[in-house]
């Protein structure tokens, strides 16, 4: 056994990082205005919107990723109507962040929501009275007040979506070098005869990546709240 | 500034039914604590929609119900809370700057005495440093119209005599004008020319600061063990004794102070200063000797408050029931009332 990574094994690493990191990516906007405005507004159907960000985190993922084929699929309500504009998530890559996106996009909620609840008020009153408008209170006070509790939800967000099998089996399937994932190809390799070897090497890259990523995380959080704390 | 409120407001249970209009250049909201100042002071800024009614600031009509509400980062009015609230996340100079990223700060952080804090971040500043800066960031925005709602709440007795000159000088050198919330007596003598007074949710009067305190909520808001006469006077020249002072056409002596010759002063005189006499009395130290005739006489649970008058001038004294009875007091009858030179506060304006 060598340490030196096979192409296929590049291959499937490659493709966990672009379909962690697309997930990443996308959800971070939605989910920190999602949390703001759940933490700052009350409206009607507040309470129904909340439930909805956070059934991924209480369903079982095999029901997260069969919902999402009823409603991505490619005869799905919504993936009809995306595919004349050339977006196809069933069976591709695409389909495989998308679910990522939706297991992490909970737990990115909740951390920024967290954070946001947790801004002074009163701190974004000054601003307005400093003739600040919305946009710019938000990105001048809220968010960087907030920051710290962002970045702790979006690093789970993506290591939640490193790590997501359920979903992604389900409503992408396990095609390899398409949808076939760390989390996946291990698992494949878990059912071939003699994989033992090949699920071990999978495993330690696994490892590897999500220690370098905790690592990562903790110091910029860690410079991010001492930013926010004003130190 | 002209200022022309009538609302109806609600913060939680809490409801406030305020109407006034002022052209003062420095206007107080005066009441005890839960009355509504800060309230009154948040519709003004355009932080709390009213329910109802309008207002309207030199000429622009800021809420009008159901037809417009200007939101509160389009007012140009500053606001200085009772919490600093600076932004933890920014430096002093970035706080400063929050309002107007181009702003030179040299004069505003010198007037202050801030100019040395500007590398600091907020949570490493004394009491007094955080509000001097709060006080700075509000200025350097350049807003039309400046509230300070109680800035100096919760300071020591040595940080407030230190921050009250500040504000002094904001006022008179040409800052902008200000409304001053306050349940303080010596702060809102100090810096406002006109007195809202509120209570119980609810603006009761709207005077010049001399005239306020004939009202009993205002002494009651100022917790004032007995009134007080708030007397607009103006310095007449320094002597060797003190400084004398014109009231109305009468001389009056106070301890030596360093405001300018004709500079106008205010003075607050404890109507338990006030002694009344029906002649000029001799072999007596008591320097102030004004005549003037009794317009109204008030008894109250601690005495009788004796309502003295005399062209531009207008002194309370309290005395026993036992001497207005001795003395004859009645209204039109012309006393002298003493007041001693050392007892007299002096409040310039």
């Amino acid at each position: 056994m060598t340490f030196a990574l096979s192409d296929a094994e590049i291959e499937t690493l490659l493709l966990s990082l672009r379909v962690a990191g697309t997930a990443t990516l996308v959800a971070v906007p939605l989910g920190v205005l999602t949390a703001w405005v759940l933490a700052r507004f009350r409206f009607p159907g507040r309470d129904l919107i909340s439930g909805i960000v956070h059934l991924p985190l209480v369903l079982p993922p095999v029901v997260t990723g069969y919902a999402l084929l009823v409603l991505f699929g490619t005869h799905g309500p919504i993936g009809a109507l995306l595919k004349p504009f050339g977006i196809v998530f069933a069976f591709d890559w695409t389909g495989a962040a998308l679910a990522a996106g939706v297991m992490g996009f909970p737990l990115l909620v909740r951390a920024a929501r967290l954070s946001f609840e947790a801004v002074d008020p009163g701190l974004e009153q000054a601003a307005a009275t400093l003739g600040a408008s919305p946009g710019r209170r938000f990105f001048r006070v809220t968010l960087p007040l907030a920051a710290p509790g962002v970045v702790a939800g979006t690093v789970l967000a993506f290591a939640k979506a490193l790590g997501e099998f359920g979903a992604t089996i389900t409503f992408v399937s396990n095609i390899p070098g398409l949808t076939r994932t760390l989390p996946l190809a291990i698992y494949t390799a878990t059912q071939t005869p003699e994989g033992d070897a090949a699920a071990m090497r999978l495993v330690i890259i696994s490892v590897v990546i999500s220690i370098g990523a905790v690592l990562i995380a903790e110091r910029v959080s860690r410079a991010v709240a001492r930013r926010a704390a004003g130190l | 500034m002209s200022l022309d409120v009538d609302i109806d407001a609600r913060r939680g249970g809490f409801t406030l039914d305020a109407a006034f209009q002022s052209n003062a250049r420095a206007l107080a909201f005066f009441g005890r604590s839960g009355a509504g100042k800060s309230t009154l002071a948040d519709v003004v800024a355009g932080l709390l929609k009213p329910k109802r009614g309008r207002i309207v600031l030199d000429g622009e009509t800021l809420f009008e119900q159901g037809k417009r509400f200007v939101p509160a980062w389009k007012r140009r009015i500053g606001v200085v809370f009772q919490d600093p609230r600076l932004f933890p996340h920014l430096s002093v100079r970035e706080n400063l700057r929050f309002g107007n990223a181009e702003a030179e700060l040299g004069e505003i952080a010198a007037l202050l005495g801030i100019d040395t804090l500007l590398d600091r971040r907020p949570r490493t500043l004394s009491g007094g440093e955080a509000r001097r800066v709060a006080i700075g960031r509000a200025l350097v925005a350049k807003p039309r119209l400046l509230i300070l709602d109680e800035p100096l709440a919760g300071l020591d007795g040595a940080r407030r005599a230190e921050l009250l000159p500040y504000l002094e000088r904001l006022k008179a050198e040409g800052g902008p004008p200000l409304i001053y919330v306050s349940h303080m007596v010596d702060e809102v003598t100090r810096l406002a020319d006109e007195i809202v007074l509120l209570g119980h949710g609810m603006t009761l009067a709207c005077a010049p600061v001399s005239e306020i305190f004939d009202h009993p909520e205002a002494e009651a808001a100022a917790a004032l063990d007995a009134p007080i006469s708030v007397v607009e006077a103006r310095v007449a020249a320094h002597e060797a004794g003190g400084t004398r002072l014109q009231l109305g056409d009468q001389g009056f002596l106070i301890p030596r102070i360093d405001t300018a010759v004709g500079a106008p002063a205010r003075l607050i005189v404890d109507s338990r200063d006030v002694a009344i006499a029906l002649s000029n009395p001799r072999d007596l130290s008591v320097q102030n000797r004004l005549v003037m005739r009794v317009a109204a006489l008030k008894p109250r649970t601690e005495g009788v408050v004796v309502r003295l008058e005399a062209p531009g001038l207008v002194l309370k004294s309290l005395v026993t029931p036992a001497a207005v009875e001795q003395l004859g007091l009645e209204p039109g009858r012309t006393v002298v009332a003493l007041v001693k030179a050392t007892a007299a506060a002096r409040r310039t304006a």
